[in-house]
């Protein structure tokens, strides 16, 4: 019985030390975790929008939308954060789009768990390029090899065709959801 | 369409031990026996499902709505090192002949990578309840069938005439390379 | 004072806890895609298998030995949710490329390994000497792995281009398959060197 409770004892109070400097910790180390991924975004939306000054967010069923200011508030475009699967886990990416709405002027993913050297690819700058100037008024379309290019279309990553068209159907679900609601 | 994707992207394309390193050390000590790499892979398997449900329902329904998810590791942990001594205490009660042929597994799951592997996946990937689920058996289907490869391999290997060196340890991580590369094939399986 | 250095030293060769006793081995491969991250894991083992060994060391009479495994568990759990916040906070970049990995720490057999059959036995001072052993011992695999990979999958190292241009890289090398491949070799190699110092 004296053993029980004495085990009882040790594990209870093991516990909640471990709880109290938890919730130390991670009440220390909060804000600062949200102000890292505040910058983030916010680097990225000045990389997207050059001479971005301001932005103001709303939320449109489940995506941030960004309205994005120049330094005499004349809007410059609209970012917005959207989200899927991809290969391997969830693809989080930004879409920059100009302020009538019409043309993509850049995307950019902050997120993503594809392969190393092939899939996480999608991130670097030759692939993200290649959405630039397409329209939102039709569906983009994702193809393996050049030759079928047609408009408003990617070309894949060799090797990484899956990672790729998950980008532009993320880029797609985010565009027909939010569009037409800005509109 | 959506499950069934996720059922063999966790079973083969992104096998856990093949492809996320899950389960190394079981992988290595138990295959080498085709019967207890079944009974190994059963094992595991079953409370990587009980493991997804109680700990989706804990994340979801009392860490995240009291804003505690940095309690998550030590709720995990904890919630699977008793899940596998109740099923040990469960299947010594009810069957002996299950408890003798798992028994000796059980203890060895709770230092098992994969177990909280399968759950910190779970909620970095977002999955929901049948998801979840799903996922467990599809991660636990896949990592029983690595295990059998293996212990069907190392079967054989024990004849084999191999530098004195590799002997061991190393020639398994070496064939565990050579697996991972022939799973890569499963790639282009799925997609979207 | 001979005896205390080898507390330290016999973490590195003979008792190596990756290449020799294969303990950890799910980080040990999962991370090594980089020297970078390699460096960073090797670390954070080392920060949580110090503070838990120590903890555990401290309290060692207190706690019924029944219920060891469990309070040491939640003692390492602890740590280990320290260091992924640390991490989130201060190197989020690192964080997220370790990804799971961080909490996974949880589960290294290394660490409990060291809290069961070292730390619960042995004086405080000792402990300390062999948890710093053991986790030189655990970076100093990883970031040997991790550097062999890196150069080879993506011709650098710490991300500082090494080989020339016209070199094509060894995609595999920073595949999954790589990490075994490696791996294996790198366990070879000790063999041998460990079979022939004898």
């Amino acid at each position: 019985m004296r053993v029980l409770l004495k085990m009882n004892i040790v594990l209870a109070a093991v516990a909640s030390l471990s709880g109290f400097l938890l919730a130390f910790v991670s009440a220390k180390s909060d804000f600062k975790i949200k102000e890292n991924q505040k910058k983030e975004i916010e680097r990225a939306i000045s990389d997207l929008m050059p001479g971005f000054n301001s932005f103001a967010v709303q939320d449109i069923k489940s995506y941030q939308v960004f309205s994005v200011f120049d330094g005499f508030s004349k809007q410059l475009g609209y970012v917005l954060a959207a989200s899927g699967s991809g290969y391997q886990g969830e693809i989080k990416l930004l879409i920059a789009l100009n302020y009538n709405l019409e043309v993509i002027t850049g995307i950019r993913i902050i997120e993503n768990v594809e392969t190393p050297g092939l899939g996480a690819k999608i991130a670097d700058s030759f692939f993200t390029d290649r959405f630039k100037g397409l329209k939102t008024s039709a569906k983009i379309s994702c193809f393996k090899s050049q030759g079928s290019l047609s408009d408003n279309s990617v070309q894949a990553i060799t090797g990484a065709t899956i990672s790729s068209a998950s980008v532009s159907s993320i880029v797609n679900r985010a565009l027909s959801d939010v569009v037409p609601e800005l509109k | 369409m959506k499950l069934l994707f996720i059922f063999i992207s966790a079973a083969v394309v992104n096998n856990f031990v093949l492809s996320y390193f899950l389960g190394i050390c079981p992988f290595l000590g138990v295959s080498r026996k085709l019967s207890s790499a079944i009974g190994m892979g059963c094992a595991v398997t079953f409370v990587m499902v009980l493991t997804s449900v109680t700990t989706w329902l804990l994340y979801h329904k009392l860490l995240l709505p009291f804003e505690m998810a940095y309690l998550q590791y030590v709720i995990f942990i904890l919630v699977i090192a008793s899940l596998v001594q109740m099923v040990e205490m469960f299947v010594k009660k009810t069957s002996p002949a299950l408890y003798q042929a798992l028994g000796i597994y059980l203890p060895l799951i709770t230092t098992n990578c994969a177990i909280l592997g399968l759950a910190l996946f779970m909620v970095l990937k977002n999955y929901n309840f049948i998801q979840s689920i799903i996922f467990a058996l599809g991660a636990g289907l896949g990592f029983t069938m690595a295990l059998l490869i293996m212990a069907g391999i190392r079967e054989d290997l024990d004849i084999a005439d191999l530098p004195e060196a590799l002997k061991g340890a190393g020639i398994a991580l070496i064939i565990a390379g050579l697996l991972a590369l022939s799973f890569m094939g499963f790639s282009g399986l799925l997609s979207i | 004072m001979d005896k205390n250095f080898f507390e330290f030293k016999k973490g590195f060769l003979q008792q190596n806890p990756v290449l020799v006793q294969l303990l950890g081995l799910c980080p040990a491969l999962a991370v090594t895609t980089s020297a970078v991250n390699a460096l960073t894991m090797g670390l954070a083992v080392i920060f949580v298998l110090l503070s838990s060994t120590f903890i555990v060391s401290v309290i060692k009479r207190l706690v019924p030995s029944q219920v060891r495994i469990a309070a040491f568990t939640v003692i390492i759990a602890t740590f280990v949710t320290i260091a992924d916040l640390f991490l989130k906070a201060w190197f989020p970049q690192i964080s997220k490329s370790l990804g799971p990995y961080v909490p996974l720490i949880v589960v290294n057999c290394i660490i409990l390994g060291r809290c069961e059959a070292f730390a619960s036995k042995s004086s405080i001072f000792k402990t300390i000497l062999d948890s710093f052993g053991m986790g030189m011992g655990f970076t100093f695999a990883l970031l040997i792995l991790g550097s062999f990979r890196e150069i080879l999958g993506s011709g650098t190292i710490f991300n500082i281009a090494v080989l020339p241009q016209s070199y094509q890289p060894m995609l595999i090398m920073i595949l999954p398959a790589g990490a075994f491949l490696g791996l294996g070799m790198m366990v070879g190699f000790m063999n041998f060197f460990v079979n022939k110092k004898k």
